[in-house]
């Protein structure tokens, strides 16, 4: 099997755009108020370990992704089916992102236009890259990401003369249940989605990149986050962002500038589709993986077409409406991802130490997984 | 010796006579000359026959005992004066049996070494091979009782002068162009970069033409793997004939289905040293002003070669207008279409204003007529190029006149799409290595931003992304430089760095990656 490298900058750029991605057109955190920025930094808090134990297990066996080192551990059978758990989350997270965006196109910009017609083209284009490649997703991430960057700047410079520190006010207010709340909803959405990219990528002979991979990625895109949030929550307060779907959009929305830069949300928020789109190509890519690796093949484009008419109609009837959505990823996707988030990768984990440290007792063993690899 | 031998051989011509006439008058393959005159004679004649361009001029020689040559060439294709001179006139004039001084030489070393006195005599023993040669301009001699042909190298036939390029002018720069003579282009190559690193290896393409290619790289810089991947895609070329780069590029090229070109071509001699300079390889073709550089990156497109010679601040200015210009005529139109269809709240209201009473009376949506006028405009550009310049110049008022005045007055067509037609024009003029590649884009981006607004328009840009991120040419990621951030490669990408500070040539390129023995100026 062709093996797709990625430099380490095209990997946290793709960790950036992976974790900003849908996170910042919807309504996160929304039960921390005005303390939404202590909740964010608690979550990234939260996350570290997590990604800690995200990048040993990637670094304790080098040249393997999590699909091959589920295998090798588990055995095949067991790893398979974890294998094909794995890729079943990738793929609901995929469809996931695609409903925010065609809920997000539909509900702000084109009402008449069916939710389907935006979706479909995402799913196509989705579909698309992963056929060409990691490697191509990698390089337009590359392209993306300094695009999002000087939006984002020219976005904060903007609001800046909206912002209104009051509305963060008073900070810390008898209010850490909702701070503690909002950072376990954080935690699960959308840092610790990141275990994605255990599917994804793998370590190589540099065995300490892996931690500094996902750090950078994971403190690059929390800083942009707890930013975004914050600035968004201090235009509109936290009774209109509560009350919102998409809080950000209303927030850019008061962007005027001379009289002449005015309502340029739509434009604003059209780079943010590059970010999505990066989530979604990412989350089908290892969803094709995941599950041709379940099916015991060696190849995963073959996939691609199939997997992504069955996403599109995933994503299509995934929820009757916004409220929905809404309140799916409010109540009930944190319990929904804990497992691939949480329990598993920490299984794993240790299961691969104890291997590990076997493996070291006795070197002829170590010759023989060597050659098998 | 010579009178014994070629009664056999002359059988045997005779016996493959009549089965060579069933076959195509060109089956001299694998012959070889024999030692009698008469029947080699036969031979070429029979291969030529209907020829009438090719001149057989018998001669007797001075020589005991009497020997008769022949001296076969194709009129206008030799030089004349050589011909006469240094051939005809030495052969005529010279007494073969005046004791040489070196008594031991046989006697077509005596014509090899005292007669022929050309620059380039080689013996030639296969019919087939002599008969190319004598096509491609050199003089054969053939001499009763010597079984090869003597090829003299004498070609000499009307060449263009060289002139300034037409499609790549520069104010400031050298004005020589490329001509149809693949030597002369050569030497102009070679004049350049006066080093033996510069290799020059020729090949041939099409079975028919017969047409002479030469590749050209520069050891040491050139990457070894790039240049085996271009032999072996060229061993891969069946074609008939050859006329233009084009056909080989075709051939030869990554993803020969794409919109964006992965090689790329010049007309300018500097141009070429400079890419062979980057560790780029360059193929010339015979009869064509153009030559293949290749690996070609999407950069090249905003790479001019005057960029290299002017200002640097001015050369970087000019490079980022590319930039917007590329940008500019490939997304005017869509962008207005979706601001004017779908997001009129985006654009301040007395523009609004202004802009819909310009639209008032107009009978078509504002994508239909951003369509028409695109396609009106790529008609008068496709009209001025093939008339000649005084036609062109009417079409070109007729143009203007009809499609921006009378359109607007008519209402058929509103004032801001002309506004808007001619900045897509003007700035495609501005990027001009890419006509093709911006005018579909913005074809596409139209058509996408016609149903949906601005996000068809963010999906049509992520599909061109994917394609050209996906593209390879030899190798390279065809945006293998732009996509980095490294400080060394936006020295020759973004802007264009002072000469004394591009230390390193492009990175994955080259071999070679110092440009600079020292990085900076030594202080004066």
């Amino acid at each position: 099997m062709r093996r797709e490298l990625l430099s380490f900058k095209q990997i946290v750029y793709l960790l950036i755009l992976f974790i900003t991605g849908s996170t910042i057109i919807l309504p996160v955190g929304t039960e921390a108020k005005q303390d939404i920025w202590a909740a964010v930094i608690l979550a990234i808090v939260m996350t570290v370990p997590m990604v800690l134990v995200y990048a040993r297990i990637l670094s304790l066996f080098p040249e393997r992704n999590l699909l091959e080192i589920n295998e090798q551990i588990l055995g095949k059978i067991v790893g398979r089916f974890i294998n094909f758990m794995f890729a079943f989350y990738a793929f609901t997270l995929c469809a996931l992102v695609l409903d925010n965006f065609g809920q997000f196109i539909n509900v702000t910009a084109m009402p008449e236009t069916p939710l389907a017609i935006p979706m479909v083209i995402l799913c196509l284009l989705a579909l698309w890259a992963t056929k060409e490649g990691l490697e191509v997703i990698a390089r337009s991430g590359e392209i993306y990401f300094p695009i999002i960057v000087f939006a984002a700047a020219f976005t904060f410079l903007f609001l800046t003369p909206n912002l209104n520190i009051q509305r963060l006010q008073p900070p810390l207010h008898q209010n850490s249940e909702g701070i503690v709340s909002a950072a376990l909803h954080l935690f699960s959405f959308p840092f610790a989605e990141t275990v994605i990219f255990m599917m994804i990528i793998y370590s190589s002979k540099k065995t300490k990149a892996m931690t500094k991979v996902y750090l950078a990625g994971l403190v690059i895109g929390g800083a942009i986050i707890l930013l975004s949030v914050t600035s968004v929550m201090a235009v509109i307060g936290p009774e209109r962002y509560q009350a919102t779907y998409f809080p950000a959009y209303l927030a850019v929305q008061t962007i005027n500038v001379g009289d002449f830069l005015q309502r340029v949300e739509v434009v604003v928020f059209l780079i943010a589709i590059f970010a999505g789109f990066t989530k979604i190509s990412l989350c089908f890519y290892a969803a094709c993986k995941g599950f041709s690796n379940a099916l015991g093949c060696k190849e995963y484009p073959f996939l691609a077409v199939p997997l992504g008419l069955l996403e599109f109609l995933f994503a299509a009837n995934l929820f009757n409406n916004t409220k929905q959505m809404a309140r799916w990823a409010s109540e009930v996707y944190l319990y929904f991802a804990f497992p691939f988030q949480v329990a598993l990768p920490l299984i794993l984990w240790i299961v691969g130490e104890v291997k590990q440290r076997g493996r070291q007792g006795s070197p002829e063993v170590d010759l023989h997984d060597e050659s098998q690899g | 010796m010579t009178k014994t031998a070629p009664a056999g051989l002359r059988r045997n011509i005779r016996k493959s006579g009549p089965t060579s006439t069933t076959e195509k008058p060109t089956s001299a393959q694998g012959q070889k000359f024999n030692c009698s005159l008469g029947s080699n004679l036969k031979v070429i004649k029979k291969v030529l026959q209907n020829d009438g361009l090719v001149i057989y001029r018998k001669i007797r020689l001075a020589t005991t005992p009497l020997r008769h040559c022949y001296v076969i060439y194709v009129d206008g294709m030799v030089n004349g004066d050589l011909l006469n001179e240094n051939i005809l006139r030495h052969l005529l004039n010279y007494d073969v049996r005046v004791p040489a001084q070196v008594p031991k030489m046989s006697f077509s070393d005596v014509l090899m070494n005292r007669v022929l006195s050309t620059g380039s005599v080689q013996k030639d023993g296969s019919i087939d091979s002599a008969i190319q040669s004598l096509l491609y301009g050199n003089v054969l001699v053939l001499v009763d009782g010597i079984p090869y042909a003597f090829v003299i190298d004498a070609k000499g036939w009307e060449i263009r002068s060289i002139s300034d390029p037409e499609t790549e002018r520069v104010v400031r720069g050298p004005r020589e162009g490329f001509i149809e003579n693949i030597l002369t282009n050569l030497t102009m190559i070679r004049r350049k970069m006066i080093n033996p690193d510069l290799k020059m290896v020729f090949r041939e393409i099409g079975t028919r033409t017969r047409t002479k290619i030469c590749i050209v790289y520069v050891e040491g810089i050139a990457r070894p793997e790039i240049l085996e991947e271009v032999y072996r895609r060229l061993d891969k070329v069946q074609l008939d004939g050859v006329l233009e780069p084009e056909y080989i590029i075709e051939f030869i090229r990554d993803a020969p289905l794409s919109l964006f070109e992965t090689i790329g071509t010049t007309e300018r001699p500097d141009t070429a040293v400079g890419k062979l300079l980057e560790g780029r390889i360059v193929i010339m073709v015979d009869g064509s002003p153009f030559a293949i550089t290749l690996p070609y990156l999407f950069l090249e497109y905003f790479q001019a070669n005057k960029d290299y010679y002017d200002n640097f601040f001015y050369s970087s200015a000019n490079r980022l207008l590319r930039y917007i210009s590329f940008f500019l005529t490939t997304s005017t139109p869509a962008i207005y279409v979706s601001l004017v269809n779908f997001h009129q709240e985006m654009i301040p209201t007395r523009l609004l204003v202004s802009i819909a009473a310009a639209k008032e009376g107009v009978p078509f949506p504002a994508a239909i007529e951003a369509f028409i006028m695109l396609m009106a405009f790529q008609l008068l550009r496709e009209a001025g190029v093939r008339l000649p310049s005084p036609v062109g110049q009417a079409v070109s008022i007729v143009g203007a006149l009809i499609l921006g005045e009378a359109a607007v007055t008519a209402k058929i067509i509103s004032a801001p799409m002309v506004i808007v037609v001619a900045l897509t024009g003007i700035s495609g003029f501005i990027v001009p290595e890419m006509p093709g590649v911006s005018f579909f884009l913005s074809l596409f981006f139209l058509f996408a931003c016609s149903f949906i607004g601005f996000f068809g328009y963010i999906f049509a840009v992520i599909a061109v992304t994917i394609h050209i991120t996906s593209l390879r040419s030899f190798g390279m990621s065809y945006l293998s430089n732009l996509t980095s951030i490294h400080l060394q490669e936006l020295k020759d990408t973004a802007v264009r760095a002072p000469w004394w500070w591009m230390t390193y040539r492009p990175r994955l390129l080259s071999r070679d990656k110092r440009r600079l023995a020292d990085p900076g100026r030594t202080e004066l």
